[in-house]
């Protein structure tokens, strides 16, 4: 997400809320953002103007950091266990 | 409003489940129910998966199963993604990457990232719900 973007969006979070509260704050926000639209690639107003969701009140809400503990080797095969032949007895030991 | 229940966590109108470092990983539709899985290219484990509205990839890995209810996406014979319609509104998944090489699944605890766990939380409208990150 590029720094405009992400300005964009932080202030049109800020503007809805404003919006909403019927704050005419609202309206020196929207002529800071006209700008920043203006400075933002097709491809990002395009993205914009593509939204399927009404509102977005943040970028993201949770930052979780990404590192060997999430991205890591692919997981060996599975190891072979086949099914017992015989019945099973000791299930109380075994739980 | 459409939610997606993940872990027992609920999000609600979020454009993206999951993202790496703001590209969107996951990302679900309700209604029609869709899906979207694109992982991180040049993963540790070399399995990146991209699955979309235009295509799928790996052809011969990636298999998509989908009716109108349930949509399914499997990397060979096991599942990464389940997702089913709870209601009208609501879709339920059910999340494993770990075939990937990604350390991230769905159990009843919650939803486990790493180490980290999730539960019982809700976020809504969020551009991003879940932002992998530095």
């Amino acid at each position: 997400m590029t720094p405009p973007l992400r300005k964009y969006l932080e202030l049109e979070r800020l503007m809805l809320i404003l919006d909403e509260e019927g704050d005419a704050a609202a309206e020196t926000l929207r002529d800071v953002m006209d700008p920043i639209w203006y400075s933002l690639t097709d491809e990002e107003r395009r993205l914009l103007d593509d939204r399927r969701i009404g509102r977005i009140r943040s970028l993201e809400e949770i930052r979780v950091p990404a590192g060997s503990h999430v991205f890591g080797d692919a997981p060996p095969p599975p190891e072979r266990r086949p099914f017992p032949r015989e019945p099973i007895r000791g299930w109380t030991l075994a739980a | 409003m459409s939610a997606v229940l993940l872990g027992g966590n609920r999000f609600v109108e979020c454009r993206s489940i999951l993202a790496y470092r703001g590209n969107p990983v996951l990302h679900v539709d309700v209604d029609p129910l869709h899906v979207e899985l694109v992982t991180p290219e040049n993963l540790p484990s070399h399995r990146a998966v991209r699955v979309s509205r235009q295509e799928r990839s790996p052809e011969k890995d990636i298999r998509v199963v989908a009716t109108s209810e349930s949509l399914a996406i499997f990397w060979r014979e096991y599942a990464l993604v389940v997702a089913t319609r709870f209601d009208a509104d609501t879709a339920h998944l059910k999340l494993d990457l770990r075939p990937l090489g990604i350390n991230i699944y769905d159990d009843f605890a919650g939803l486990h990232i790493g180490t980290n766990l999730f539960s019982g939380n809700e976020v809504s409208h969020a551009a991003v719900a879940i932002n992998l990150g530095d």
